[in-house]
């Protein structure tokens, strides 16, 4: 808000003090030399007066332009920023009504139509903002300021729609930011001030019937204003796509994070997916990746309430998009956004098949982006918005492929890492064969050879048969050792652990209706297969517990290897009823008392439970 | 690619959005020039691509499948870069030139290849005589000629030095 600076009139004492013009004529004398000299100077010092009052005037207005420029250069809000602008150009020029139209890319239509002076009650009814036709239209063909006197009687007037006011006196001024015209001030009804100066448009000799025209003042205050208006609403731009562009930063950041710490990659594409949608502010977001066999799989889906959509984005998980052109977008590693409208003849086919995985509108944009990393294709990254984000999405595109670019680096040193340490640990266990085998075995072998032929020398029966009880358990080792380095070339035991772990979480995500988070922390390698089995039955015990009671929007389970194996299944749901009937939980528990362990249930705050089962490993 | 919903009407236009670019795609050897000019209309105009494939009729699933791909690779190395210009893909099946005469109404410009002189079916000159909008005929990368609707290539021509100082959204012509 402005807030002039009031000032007060200055007063010329010496000037009001002298005889007026009526007074020197009251006794009826012929007017004197000296009566024609204050008549003079009379008419002198009321032009002085008048001088003083304008210039007056012009110090306060250019005092309010300049609390005006300050006050719209305040915020750094874009919406905020334009609501300023138009209520301080009403003050400055005593608008009635003011409105800001902003244009759309095209140049030619108004995409944004800020308002001010009309209740929302009086807008709504009204109906649809204005689009640029009319007199507003002439100002986006030729971008100057406008006064009119009678904006109804313009001939490029096309009148005004049922239930808006009135309008007559009429003030346009165009926005620029540098060369681009961002859009228009228009400003109606000026309220006080009758002057009229010349400059005003002729309309065919058409009366005004408003309170009062705008002047050549208001003009150019309102142009000064504009131009800083430009300014205010650039850096608000900037200050917005720097934000914004931090954020998708941040969620790379975390993604890049949650990979390399060992989350597998269906959770991550989960958690991306969900902060896609949130970013890019759409209704629906999809990851797909191309798994082991070259499948495109879906690996995280995020498409609004679940309970709204005629089936669950959860659902959809592990669905394998046979479609060509998925394969061919990925082939180009070419973005693309697809944009379909209501009343298309057609249905864009391509953005009928993303949308209907959630529970976006059947029309609006769409984006399909490519994760690749050099010539390496690693999936696609789906957004689709709503029908009225179409003047919103295109800034949005060229974040989405860049986090897409980012999120193919970020796979592919996630997998590189998971490749790494199963090539060390598989690299571990043949050097630990071959030591086994060259050294142990070799000298046990030795051993062995040299107590038989000790044996073959002695003389007494019980020392020879102790001895050959020794060559009997060395060749028993032997065949142990053996056996062992037999088992260490096999297929690791940690990748399938693990593995089986990630797919019954996957598994589990169809029945949740979500993709829970799975994180596994440290290494799984040498467990008892009955330990095994206990550890799978409690993550699949656990998920099915949120299945079924819990309703939860959400679930994570963490698998953390130490000098225990600790396994926690969270999620945000109604909790435990006291009631309920804990059967499977007795279970879980026996398993881990088995162990040496313990099962704890506890609430989470603000809702939700937590399930730690807790063991002491049985290792092979 | 995609599900007629009712026969004959044009992509949706609104007193908002610029009218759109329509790229007929037809198995002339040109569907590459013709996707590049119609996204760079597109560009100019701020407006969206429709690009609609018209195959003939009798094709089986696998080939039309095939074809559907096929185009929508040339179409994505057309919007190479171009990532903020909006589009759609469509399929139809019918006669080419009547099909884009009808699919597009309520465009700003349809974009197709440029008839050669031995060219048995001419669909270029159909949708200049018919077509109720622009219509562009490319033969090549900067190939290019515009006729304005209601102008047939040959009206065209005698109008040609008028409509240039006169038509803004005349694109680059040859």
């Amino acid at each position: 808000m402005t807030t002039p600076i009031e000032r007060t009139p200055p007063r010329i004492t010496s000037v009001e003090s002298e005889p007026r013009e009526s007074e020197l004529s009251k006794g009826g004398a012929p007017p004197t030399w000296l009566a024609t000299e204050a008549f003079d100077l009379d008419d002198l010092l009321e032009d002085l007066r008048n001088r003083a009052q304008a210039s007056d005037r012009a110090q306060e207005r250019l005092a309010a332009l300049l609390d005006a420029v300050l006050a719209v250069s305040a915020d750094l809000d874009l919406s905020d920023v334009l609501a300023r602008i138009v209520r301080c150009a009403c003050e400055l020029v005593d608008a009635r009504y003011g409105a800001l139209g902003v244009l759309g890319a095209d140049g030619e239509h108004l995409v944004e139509f800020v308002a001010h002076g009309l209740s929302q009650e009086e807008q709504e009814a009204i109906g649809d903002p204005p689009h640029g036709h009319g007199v507003l239209g002439l100002l986006i063909r030729q971008p100057r300021p406008r006064r009119l006197r009678d904006v109804a009687a313009h001939p490029d007037s096309h009148g005004f729609p049922a239930n808006h006011p009135v309008m007559h006196s009429f003030l346009g001024v165009p926005i620029r930011i540098r060369d681009e015209v961002f859009g228009n001030l228009y400003l109606t009804e000026k309220q006080c001030g009758t002057e009229k100066q010349g400059g005003t448009e002729k309309q065919g000799g058409t009366e005004k019937q408003g309170d009062a025209d705008f002047t050549a003042d208001d003009e150019a205050i309102l142009v000064a204003l504009a131009a800083a208006a430009g300014i205010a609403i650039d850096n608000a731009r900037l200050y917005e796509r720097s934000r914004r562009l931090r954020r998708w930063l941040e969620t790379t950041a975390e993604v890049t994070q949650l990979l390399l710490e060992g989350m597998d990659e269906a959770s991550a594409m989960g958690f991306l997916a969900t902060r896609t949608r949130e970013l890019s502010e759409a209704q629906l977001a999809m990851v797909a990746l191309y798994d082991e066999v070259g499948d495109l799989v879906i690996r995280g889906v995020e498409g609004g309430e679940p309970s709204r959509a005629a089936k669950r984005p959860g659902a959809v998980l592990g669905t394998v998009l046979h479609k060509g052109y998925w394969r061919e977008l990925i082939a180009e590693h070419e973005s693309v956004l697809l944009l379909t409208r209501l009343g298309d003849s057609t249905i864009d086919s391509l953005s009928a098949d993303v949308r209907e995985l959630g529970d976006a509108d059947p029309h609006g944009p769409t984006a399909l982006v490519p994760i690749t990393v050099g010539d390496d294709e690693v999936g696609v990254i789906a957004v689709a918005w709503a029908a009225d984000a179409e003047t919103y999405v295109g800034n949005v595109v060229p974040l989405l492929a860049a986090l897409a670019q980012e999120m193919g680096l970020t796979l592919a040193a996630a997998r590189g890492q998971q490749d790494r340490s199963r090539l060390a640990l598989l690299e571990d266990r043949d050097r630990i064969a071959r030591d086994m085998h060259d050294h142990v075995i070799q000298r046990l072998f030795a051993t062995g050879l040299s107590l038989q032929a000790a044996a073959r020398m002695a003389e007494s029966t019980s020392v020879r048969r102790r001895l050959d009880e020794a060559v009997d358990d060395l060749d028993a080792a032997i065949k142990d050792i053996r056996h062992t380095i037999f088992e260490l070339h096999r297929p690791t035991p940690f990748r399938e652990l693990r593995e089986e772990i990630v797919e019954l979480v996957r598994v589990c995500a169809k029945t949740l209706g979500f993709s829970p988070s799975l994180t596994i922390d440290g290494s799984l390698d040498g467990l008892a297969a009955d330990f095994e089995a206990d550890l799978i039955a409690v993550v699949r015990e656990g998920l099915t517990n949120v299945a079924r009671h819990a309703q939860a929007a959400s679930a994570s389970v963490r698998v953390t290897s130490g000098d225990t194996i600790q396994v926690e299944v969270a999620d945000d749901g109604v909790g435990v009823a006291p009631s309920a009937v804990q059967s499977g939980l007795a279970n879980l528990r026996k398993r881990a008392e088995s162990h040496g362990g313990s099962l704890t249930v506890r609430a989470r705050t603000p809702r939700g439970t937590a399930l730690v089962w807790e063991a002491l490993p049985d290792r092979e | 690619m995609q599900t007629p919903t009712n026969a004959g009407a044009a992509g949706a236009q609104s007193p908002n959005h610029p009218r759109d670019v329509v790229a007929g795609l037809v198995n002339d050897g040109m569907a590459a020039f013709v996707a590049g000019a119609a996204v760079r209309e597109a560009v100019h105009r701020a407006a969206r691509v429709r690009f609609i494939q018209v195959l003939p009729v009798g094709l089986s699933s696998e080939e039309r499948a095939e074809m559907d791909v096929a185009m929508f690779g040339v179409a994505l190395r057309a919007l190479h870069r171009q990532r903020r210009v909006p589009c759609t893909f469509e399929t139809v099946e019918g006669e080419a030139a009547q099909m884009l005469v009808e699919r597009s109404r309520g465009a700003a410009v349809l974009v197709v290849g440029r008839d050669s002189p031995d060219a048995a079916v001419r669909v270029g000159q159909y949708c200049q005589e018919h077509a109720a909008c622009d219509v562009l005929t490319v033969s090549g990368p900067d190939d290019t000629e515009l006729v304005p609707t209601g102008h047939t290539r040959s009206a065209y021509r005698v109008l040609a030095g008028d409509r240039a100082h006169d038509d803004p959204d005349r694109a680059d012509t040859t």
